[in-house]
């Protein structure tokens, strides 16, 4: 085992909540605006359904494989060298993932705060101080998540808040205009983000406690939806059809925010969420990849290798797309094939494979 | 021996270091930009000029008068500057304006959007898309239409208040007329064949000596050009119409005679409420207020329930009848849906909304309006002050 | 300049990492070196060529005909 430190169910949640919202709550909301109109509240709600299949799969091959990941156990189910391929898929699939979430996430401070700075300066930083937290191991990171996800929480109900004396009821009318069909086309791009639940494969086995693991992996989607849910529909409810038409429609909402004339101004909240929400996300993802490269290379210790492969994200996440266009693009008509691809028919075909050859540890031990 | 205390040392001085230039990063070099550096915009001015180009104008605090209100008058230091070029897009007219103010031009903090004439005529949508993609302009800005010359609004200096920003940002808030931030507008702008109604301001020098700012009227905008002009009355219809309004007086004359008595209106809500009978299109405004007697000029007992009922009667007639002033000329004359129509009807006939040809059906769309008022309190007198008891009426 | 400093920062991490290994880190040495290269490796042509096609074109080659679907 590589990872020595354990952590609590509730630390799970906790680390993999603002690993699907930190960036979810930026984009979704204009995204599903585009394809499902004024019924893009609802969106969440099917999307979340991936986020169950995924939670369901992977808790059902950690019951077969309890003390291993999904690197480790692909080799054991159908043999050493297709194993490594899977393995290197998938670890591909974060590293390109993780360096698009750098790339959104410089992005958005760049264009919305810091103009001038150098976009290579941003994600640089990002990257050093997560590389430090996955140097730290699965338990500081935890304990940082701790101390950011209850701030990301109260600032988010806070803008929540404060907008309720701008919001138009009546923007949600009429409901199911065009019947279904654009809530469920709207719900296609947010499905990736709750796919990126699959990081759960990396958490499962260094769980303090066996059993609960599923359970709470469900309450995380829960939350994750309603969150989503909110956030898409109080959007909804103060811009109506101009919706779609922002970058970032929350950090639109948040800034037009103005109560009593003196509390206004609040977009600094929403790069607060942002930027330790993104934290959280991005030590997660960067955690899954280097301790997936460790295993996938049989290292003893994943912990040299951690500032290598932060170069190396940083790399991708500058190369990764020309510009912010280009990412939206991205995310919209490739990530959702890509994604369950890689997150959902990958892990189901191994399982299927397990359970044909009645593979799993639990003899062995 | 020697060798471990050395490595001792060069971690400390490492750690050190560190501590040092840790704050020096914090600041985030690139993008540090020092309060007096900086030139704060709080209302723009938009036109444009003969030969089509953007005339953008600024106002711009001055940071030395900043907080200590200037005694005595215009001697000390001016509260505001103001600034003006042309350019062929705001933001290249912004660039220029930029060699000749010394301070980075700052646009957080503007709050005021004056439009100007020739440009409202012109068309508005184009220059708006400034205002929601710049990283620093803000949507809550208030806008306004104005017939004079945006710069010359901005640098009247009133006297209640710091700057004409100020003032049209408060009384915006007042919401004594339209109130429309950039996101209304480019809510209405957005619509397919919506129209779009501004509040218009002006310049007041009334009394002599002093200068302010007093709205007065709206915009009509088609398409996003300036249509038509509202007057005050029409626009107090409109706002009925619109569930805008927040407080109102409503005044009448109860009696034959010159007697008049005026009401306080403190809640009012009104809801359209669409119909579609037989292929007929039909709207019914409801207007719910309540209302307190705040002026008594008759000698009618305000205690008497049976006058208070007549009143009544007598005031909702006159609500109906101002929202039908500014219906006949809306939608009869200017045919252009600043009502809010289009939208309740796709809100609750989605379907035959997208079958109808919107231009045709609004002018024919049959609208009842009702009106109910509650008459809650008689105010602080019962009787009509200063009559003798004999001649009061209704007692 | 950009160069510097992907060299300066590929020296700190090595010389962060480097003494910390175990002699009997063999393993670990050659991953940790394989990773610096190719970090450094690409840094370096991307320097020189910034317009190299990345991955989302790789992948979002792989996916156009489905992706057609989604426009």
């Amino acid at each position: 085992m590589i990872e020595k430190g354990r952590i609590s169910t509730g630390q799970m949640v906790i680390l993999l909540y603002p690993t699907v919202i930190a960036t979810a709550i930026l984009l979704v909301p204009g995204i599903t605006g585009k394809f499902a109109g004024n019924d893009m509240w609802l969106s969440p709600i099917w999307a979340s359904l991936a986020g169950c299949i995924t939670i369901l799969i992977m808790a059902q091959l950690h019951n077969r494989f309890p003390r291993q990941t999904i690197i480790q156990y692909s080799e054991e189910i159908i043999g050493k060298i297709p194993g490594k391929l899977i393995g290197f898929i998938i670890l591909f699939f974060f590293f390109h993932s993780n360096g698009l979430v750098l790339r959104e996430y410089g992005e958005f401070v760049v264009g919305n705060f810091l103009p001038t700075t150098p976009l290579v300066v941003v994600i640089g930083s990002m990257i050093f101080v997560s590389g430090l937290a996955v140097r730290g191991g699965i338990e500081v990171m935890a304990r940082s998540a701790q101390v950011f996800v209850p701030i990301v929480l109260f600032l988010f109900i806070l803008i929540v808040i404060l907008l309720i004396p701008d919001l138009e009821p009546a923007n949600l009318l009429p409901f199911f205009e065009k019947g279904l069909i654009p809530s469920l086309k709207g719900a296609i791009v947010p499905t990736t983000w709750f796919l990126q639940l699959f990081a759960i494969t990396f958490i499962l086995p260094v769980l303090k406690k066996k059993e609960g693991g599923m359970k709470w992996g469900m309450i995380t989607v829960f939350l994750i939806m309603v969150t989503l849910v909110l956030s898409n529909l109080f959007t909804m409810l103060l811009f109506g059809k101009l919706t779609p038409t922002f970058t970032y429609p929350i950090m639109e909402a948040a800034r037009y925010i103005s109560i009593a004339d003196f509390i206004q101004h609040l977009e600094s909240i929403v790069m607060a969420i942002w930027v330790s929400g993104t934290f959280i996300k991005i030590s997660v993802f960067y955690y899954v990849i280097a301790v997936g490269t460790a295993q996938l290379l049989n290292l003893q210790d994943y912990r040299p290798i951690v500032f290598p492969i932060g170069g190396l994200l940083a790399v991708m996440g500058l190369w990764t797309a020309p510009n912010l266009q280009q990412i939206q693009h991205f995310l919209i008509t490739t990530m959702p094939f890509y994604a369950v691809i890689v997150q959902i028919i990958l892990p189901l075909l191994l399982l299927i494979a397990a359970v044909i050859f009645k593979k799993n540890t639990k003899k062995i031990n | 021996m020697r060798c471990i205390i050395r490595k001792k040392t060069v971690k400390r001085m490492a750690e050190f270091l560190m501590c040092v230039i840790m704050p020096l990063i914090l600041s985030g070099c690139w993008d540090r930009i020092e309060v007096n550096d900086l030139a704060i915009v709080v209302a723009t001015g938009l036109d444009k000029t003969e030969e089509g180009e953007i005339e953008l104008s600024v106002q711009i605090v001055n940071p030395k008068s900043m907080g200590s209100k200037s005694e005595g008058g215009q001697g000390g230091g001016k509260q505001n500057t103001v600034e003006k070029t042309t350019g062929k897009t705001i933001f290249d007219a912004r660039s220029k304006l930029q060699e000749k103010v010394s301070r980075k031009l700052f646009w957080g903090h503007n709050h005021i959007i004056f439009i100007g004439k020739k440009l409202a005529e012109e068309g508005i949508r184009k220059h708006l898309d400034f205002f929601s993609r710049h990283p620093f302009t803000r949507l809550r800005a208030s806008v306004f239409m104005t017939n004079e010359k945006p710069d010359e609004l901005l640098k009247i200096e009133p006297d209640l208040e710091r700057s004409s920003a100020e003032v049209a940002k408060d009384l915006a808030m007042l919401k004594v007329g339209l109130s429309v931030t950039a996101k209304d507008l480019l809510d209405m702008l957005s619509g397919e064949k919506r129209g779009a109604a501004l509040p218009m301001i002006q310049i007041e020098r009334e009394p002599p000596n002093t200068e302010g700012l007093k709205i007065y009227g709206a915009a009509i905008f088609n398409n996003g050009k300036m249509t038509d002009q509202l007057d005050d009355k029409e626009v107090r219809g409109l706002l009925w119409i619109r569930d805008e309004i927040d407080t109102a007086s409503v005044t009448i004359n109860p009696e034959e005679g010159e007697e008049l008595i005026s009401f306080h209106i403190f809640d009012a809500t009104s809801k359209l409420i669409p119909s579609i009978e037989n292929g007929n299109w039909k709207i019914k405004i409801e207007i719910v207020s309540e209302d307190d007697i705040v002026e008594n000029e008759t000698k009618l007992d305000m205690m008497n329930p049976k006058i208070i009922e007549k009143l009544k009667e007598q005031l909702e007639k006159q609500i109906v009848e101002r929202v039908k002033l500014a219906l006949e000329i809306v939608q009869k004359e200017m045919k252009v849906d600043v009502l809010g129509f289009e939208e309740a009807f796709h809100r609750h006939y989605p379907d035959e909304w997208r079958k109808a040809n919107w231009e045709e059906v609004f002018p024919e769309i049959e609208v009842e309006v009702v009106s109910e008022v509650k008459i809650r309190r008689p105010g602080r007198s019962t009787a009509p002050q200063g009559v003798p008891e004999n001649e009061v009426i209704g007692n | 300049m950009s160069l510097f400093w992907v060299i300066v920062v590929t020296i700190l991490v090595i010389l962060y990492e480097w003494p910390k290994m175990d002699k009997e880190q063999k393993k670990e040495k050659w991953a940790f070196a394989g990773l610096t290269m190719a970090g450094f490796l690409l840094a370096v042509m991307l320097i020189y060529f910034p317009d190299t096609p990345g991955p989302n074109q790789l992948v979002g080659e792989i996916f156009r005909p489905l992706g057609k679907l989604m426009e």
